[in-house]
Order: structure tokens, then sequence, then C-alpha cells
């Protein structure tokens, strides 16, 4: 069946939702920039002339002086993209959002025709409040380029004409990637036609392999489906006790039912969850208690075993008068099963199970993963965040992530001193020699104490102790961080220390001027300290075990 | 004693009708700790898996460091890991130094003791991950008799590491621990800095055998650590990795301070 895709493209669509929601900006010129921080433009009115998408605030407000930015409204916009999918399911059965601004509907065998279905979609567009062109074409990347050439109204692209179609059209309405503009423009490509015409393999030889892609766009074979949005059902059901219940075993009992049943639908569907939420009826209120799970299911087992450790560690189970079991698919495939690693299914249920026990036993901020955030701060103890984990998931994705790139470093690392030139390697000592003095991004004060052995004779530099000739490794000592910094009595003038390193930070608001210093204790102990130089106090900040 | 152990030898072989033969327990090959020197101490017994190890030291001995060093080699080839970190004195920047993966290390951080019992019992029984790692160098009444029978006995189920670092005032978890491991003598190593001030460039730990099940008690090592970042605190995104390889090839200059 001749595959027909009809394309709307709303270009100034992030002007319009942002005019819905502050109707006094209409008639002003308006640009909708990136972010909290609005940093970069992606869309202006048409009155803003001079500014173009990329350009940041100061420089639009310099192109066209009265410029208004507004911040990007991702909510509204998701909001608005959904009430045009929603009115143009009126044109065709199958819809899809993909991006801001750009909807695409299935025009094959439509029984009123393509132009009356274009038709019927601007006018939509336009009800909605929206300045729109749209087209239809045999692919997606077509018909989202005859929509753009089109300027406004409609435009139909007939079957099989698309290569001829797109033939003249500049070769920028590609996503390039970056420098590829720049190249193919260098080789004099500048048009779609001339692309197409290019042997496959050697343009990938050139380019990479996103070249066949490109050149497969060019040439009309654009063979990417209409991916359409699916509906979220709410899998619910419930069982109502006889009389308030106030034992575990008959909520479990109605419980492994519901699940059953629940678990049957979301199977029937070709559906699986991540998550579920057990709705627990009391006689005045109700109790919702979510499961996560490790991956996503439609095994009824797996979810009652997780459901099971989350009720057996709560305390209130009294006067339940009904249960009910909420489940929202997560719109994702059962994993493949793997053929050589058997245990990989209850390695995950075994996670998930730790997970939710421990939950369950501790509390959601308990369990957590921390990991450093050097950029936030460089106050140790603001330094790292913590993150309660959401889902065993999270864990399983970063373990994927992490084989993965092990593999390729160790597919880098195989041949390493043959791909590392010698010139390269001067640059890396270079770059290390720039970095050594690290500690001058700390600010070394004026006041440091040279360490001194206890023998009292400064070792000379470039001879080592000959006692304990310590073999070296990938380990490092542990700092046990104190948190909040305790504070100590001012050490020792003599004290075996090095430093400071001065850390001076966030003067705007939680202020901290500090000196750090490495130092040996009394007891023996090394720690890291620091004097406050507002209040002249010492404080323990941590102590290296 | 040797006359006793003689004479309860004979009263075994007369109760029991013949001579009981003596069968040394077989070594099942354990964890590598990640440390080359310890791996070689430990040999192919290693860190057993599914038994208590214990580390145990005073503060500031390297007690954390090679808890660290296990945890990194265990998840250097994809497993997860998790630390029982009641005292909240876990340091992101210093454990990512280490080599573990973070994303991959699930910290509970209990409030109390109970809490520590019954996030090492959820740990150890779900066997998901192959090293848990309960520091109870500040929580010295988390661990009694019964809670390690338990704790053990589900560790040789799940094949799961525990480790317990403590400062060695446990009794029941030496009792239990079939590998005790006594760190001490942290000794940090000091290299003149260029720009006029000195820095920690690292430490020397020492390591004792305090208890094996598979090596005799006693031996020692002794190994460098290097700190992988400024002061060991402060991480440089760019490149901690390279420093550090300047660093372990400026040996010359290490010069390990005495104690105050």
């Amino acid at each position: 069946m001749q595959r027909r895709i009809a394309c709307l493209v709303l270009p100034q669509f992030s002007v319009e939702v942002c005019l819905r929601a502050k109707p006094s900006l209409k008639g002003r010129h308006v640009a909708i920039a990136q972010g909290e921080s609005r940093r970069e433009i992606v869309c202006a009115s048409r009155t803003s002339i001079g500014v173009v998408p990329g350009m940041t605030p100061k420089q639009a407000r310099a192109a066209c002086p009265g410029l208004v930015v507004v911040a990007r409204d991702e909510p509204a916009e998701l909001a608005a993209t959904s009430e045009l999918l929603n009115a143009l399911e009126t044109c065709g059965p199958l819809v899809e959002g993909s991006a801001p601004g750009i909807c695409y509907f299935d025009a094959a065998l439509l029984p009123c025709g393509e132009a009356a279905a274009l038709g019927a979609a601007v006018s939509l567009a336009t009800e909605s409040g929206f300045t729109c062109a749209a087209a239809v074409a045999d692919d997606k990347f077509t018909a989202r380029c005859a929509a753009i050439v089109a300027g406004g109204g409609a435009s139909i692209v007939p079957p099989g004409g698309s290569a001829a179609f797109l033939a003249p059209l500049s070769i920028g309405l590609l996503a390039l990637a970056p420098g590829d503009a720049d190249r193919l423009d260098l080789l004099g490509l500048r048009t779609l036609g001339q692309l197409a015409a290019l042997p496959a393999g050697p343009l990938a030889l050139r380019f990479g392999e996103r070249a066949r892609r490109y050149r497969e766009l060019a040439r009309g074979e654009d063979d990417e489906p209409i991916q359409p949005r699916s509906i979220t059902a709410v899998y619910e059901d419930r069982f109502a006790f006889d009389g308030a219940v106030d034992r575990l075993e008959p909520v479990l009992f109605a419980l492994r039912g519901c699940l059953a049943t629940v678990a049957a639908r979301l199977a029937g569907c070709a559906q699986t969850c991540d998550r579920f939420d057990i709705v627990l009826e009391f006689s005045a209120e109700t109790a919702s208690v979510p499961v996560l799970l490790a991956e996503p299911t439609a095994s009824a087992d797996t979810m009652f075993h997780l459901a099971r450790i989350a009720l057996e560690s709560r305390e209130m189970l009294e006067s339940i008068a009904a249960i009910a079991v909420r489940v929202t698919p997560c719109g994702q495939t059962p994993p493949q099963l793997s053929l050589f690693d058997g245990t990989a299914a209850s390695r995950k249920a075994a996670l998930a199970a730790t997970i939710a026990r421990l939950q369950a036993a501790l509390g959601r901020e308990e369990v957590v993963t921390i990991v450093p955030v050097p950029t936030r701060s460089r106050l140790p103890e603001r330094m790292q965040q913590v993150t309660p984990i959401e889902s065993p998931r999270d864990l399983e994705l970063a373990g994927a992530a992490r084989s993965r790139v092990a593999r390729i470093a160790r597919s880098a690392d195989a041949d390493a001193p043959a791909r590392v030139p010698v010139h390269n390697r001067a640059r890396v000592i270079s770059q290390v020699r720039a970095h050594e003095p690290a500690s001058a991004a700390l600010e070394p004060g004026s006041i440091a104490h040279k360490p001194v052995p206890a023998n009292g004779a400064i070792a000379p530099t470039g001879r080592r102790s000959g006692a304990a000739a310590p073999a070296r490794g990938a380990w490092a000592p542990a700092l046990r961080l104190v948190d909040p910094p305790k504070p100590i009595a001012s050490p020792a003038p003599n004290a075996t220390r090095a430093g400071p390193f001065r850390l001076s930070e966030s003067w705007w608001e939680q202020g901290a001027e500090r000196d750090y210093y490495q130092l040996v204790d009394n007891a023996g102990a090394l720690l890291l300290v620091f004097r406050d130089l507002r209040d002249g106090c010492w404080y323990l900040q941590g102590v290296f075990d | 004693m040797s006359t006793s152990v003689a004479e309860l030898r004979s009263a075994l072989e007369r109760r029991w009708q013949g001579v009981v033969p003596h069968a040394a327990a077989p070594v099942r090959p354990g964890r590598a700790s990640g440390i080359g020197d310890l791996d070689a101490l430990l040999g192919t017994a290693g860190v057993p898996a599914g038994q208590l190890t214990e580390l145990f030291g005073a503060r500031s001995s390297g007690k954390t460091m090679i808890a660290f060093a296990l945890l990194a080699a265990a998840m250097r080839d994809g497993a997860l890991g998790a630390f029982i970190d009641p005292s909240k004195s876990f340091f992101a920047p210093s454990a990512a130094g280490a080599g573990i993966d973070l994303r991959r290390l699930i910290v509970v951080r209990p409030g109390d003791s109970a809490g520590v019992r019954r996030a090492a019992d959820a740990l150890v029984r779900g066997g998901a991950c192959p090293v848990v790692v309960v520091d109870c160098s500040e929580s010295p009444g988390a661990l009694q008799t019964h809670h390690c029978a338990r704790l053990v006995g589900q560790a040789e189920k799940t094949s799961t590491t525990l480790v317990v670092v403590s400062n060695g005032d446990l009794q029941a978890v030496a009792s239990f621990a079939s590998l005790r491991l006594r760190v001490h003598d942290l000794t940090p190593l000091w290299q003149e800095g260029s720009a006029g001030s000195d820095r920690l460039l690292g430490c020397v730990a020492s390591v004792d055998v305090a208890k094996s099940r598979a090596i005799a008690p006693g031996r020692s090592v002794r190994f460098a650590a290097v700190l992988p970042d400024v002061a060991g605190t402060w991480p440089d995104l760019c490149g901690s990795a390279v420093d550090r390889h300047t660093l372990e090839g400026s040996t010359d200059s290490l010069q390990p301070a005495a104690r105050a």
C-alpha cells in the first residue's frame, strides 16, 4: 500500500503558545528563549526583524529594539500539542507529535481525499490560534520539507514524486551534524538533488555512516513510520472486604487476585509496567503504597513478591475495608531474555526485592546514591549530591552504560600504544605540568608550614625513605566527611601539616572563606581541617582513613 | 599443650574406633581486594565470598581505604555494591577517586543501630550486591552475636562478601569473621609543592592478618596509596587520572613523615 503522510508545521508555535498565555504581549516583538536562564533564542515572532534562532537575548535585543524575551513554557507547549493532536484525530486515524510545532498524521486512503484532509487540518490549527502550513507526501521528510517551503496553506507532493520535488531544495533542510554543512558546501553540494545523485559508498567513506541517512532523505526514501501517540490507560482492580480486615493474610490473598487480574490485562494489551500502587482503603481514609519494579514486566508473581515486601513492613494495617491495585503502563516492551545469561532476570528481581526491603525498612530517604558534584561547590559538605533511589532500574541502566563504556575502553586500550603518537603524549604531559599546582586554583596562602618529620630534619627532595618501599596502585586514601564541620581547638604550631588551600566562595549567599590544611594531630590521625577566616576558629572537616 | 592434644586425639580415636582423619578445610577462591600487595598476601583465598570479613583499626588507620578498594574491585566487573553508612561520613569524591562507580553503589544511611541491622539483613539476604560494607566504626553496639550468626548464614547462602569496618571492639564480629585484617600506621607522604607550599601526596598503610582460615595470622604488608586529586578532596574535572600518573611517576620526592 502506498504510504501517504501529512505534515503540519507551525513555525511560530512557541510564540503563539506564549501569546495564548500572555495576551498582553500581542502586538509587541516577542522572542522565546530556551531554559530558565534564557540563554538562547529558539523562536521569534514575525515582526521581530533580524532575530533568528540561536542568538543570545542580548544579540536579539540589539537586532530588534523593544524585543520582549520570554522563557519557554514547555508544559504549556505540551498541553497545546496535545490539544492540537486531539483535533487532528478528526483528520486522520494516526497522529504523531514528534517535536514542538510539527505534527504528522496518516493520510493514506482517506475517504474525503488528501486536499480536503489538509484543508481541515489547517482550519483546525487556525481555529486553535496557530498559523501553520501543511503538506502531504510519501514520507515524513518530504512532507515536512513541502510544508516548510510552502510557507502557508496546503501543498501536495504527488505519489512517487518525492525525489523530483526535493531535488531543487536546499541541503540545509537536512538535520546535518555540526560541521557537515560547511564540508558539503566546500564540495559544492548545495541542493538535495546533488546529494541524492552521489553514490552511497564513497559518501559514507568521507562523511561517516550518517551520510547514508542524508542520502536516503534527499532521495525521498525516508522509511520512518508514523509513531502514533498512545493514550495511557490506567488499569485498576479493587477488592472490597465484607468487614474491616486487620490482618495481613486476607489482604495478601485479595492482593494476589487483584494483581493477577491487572497483570492479565497488561499482558493482553502487550504492555508492561515498571511501578504500581497499592491503595489501602481504611474506614475513613486511604493510603497509597508505591511499589517499584526492577524492569518492565507484566508478571503477577514478580509484582506480588514486591507488594508483599512493601505491605509486610507497614505497621498500620487496621480496619482495611478494601484494597485496590492501580497500574499505569510504562510504554515499554518486556526486556529481551538473554540466551546465555540465565541469571540476569533473577539478579534484577533480587535487586528489586532488596531495594524494596530497604525502603520498606528504613524509608525512602535513607536508601540513596551519592555522586560528587564539584561544579556546584568546592566546599566538601556541599560537593556531593544525595539522591534517593527512585527505581532499581536506575542502577541497572547505569550498569549497562558502564559496561558499554568499559567495552569501548578495553577495545581502545588494546591498541593504545600504537595509536598514541609521541607528540600527543608530550601534549598530555604538558597539560599535567600545567595542572600540577592545582592548589593554586585554591589560592595557597602565605602562612604555609613546611611538614617536618619527627626527627627534626627536613628530608631532602629527591630521596625516598627506604623503610617502606611502597607498592603503587590505583587506590587512594579515603576521606571520612564530618558534616557539619566540628569545632576543634587550634592545632599545635609545630603540628605536621600541609596547606593552606584557600577556599572562598558564595559571598552572595552563605559565604565561606576557609584555609584548609591536612594535619597530623596529637593522636597521629591524619585530618582535613580548616580555619574559618570569618570567625578565626578551627574546624574538623574530615578524617583520612 | 601438645600432650593434652595427643591425649584428646587418642581419646577421640578410642571413642570412634579408629584414626580420626585430619583434613584441611578446602580453600575456596575469594575476591580480590583490589590492592596488589594485599592480594599477594591473601593468596587465592582472597577476601572470602559468602563469609564475614572484618577490617579494623584505630581512627585514621586506613581501613576505609581498603573497604573502598574492595568495593571498587568488585564493581569493576559490573556488579553492584552497597555501603551502610550510619555515621553519614561517606564522601563521594573520595570514593570516586578510589575507583567506585557511584551510580551503582547503594548507600544506606540508617539513623540508628537497629537500622544498620535491618539494612545489612536486607542487603545480604537479597543477594543483589556481591559486596556489602557495613561501617560500624561509630556504631559499636550495632552487631551482636545473634545478628552476626544470622548475617553469616545469609551471606553464605547468597555468596555475599560481608565486610564490617570497625575499631576492633566488636567481639561478636571478631568471633564470626573468617578473615580479620588489622589496619594501622597510616603514614602520610608529603611532597614539596611547586608554589611554595607542601602538599599531601598520599599515605602508606600497614595491614596485618589478625585471623584467617586460609593463611597464617601475623603476616603483614605495607603499601602506598596516592591521593587522586588536590588534598584527596577536590577532584579535578579535567584530568585527575593524568594527575595521578604524574604523581606516581614522581616517587623520588616522597617523604613519609612520622607521627607527631
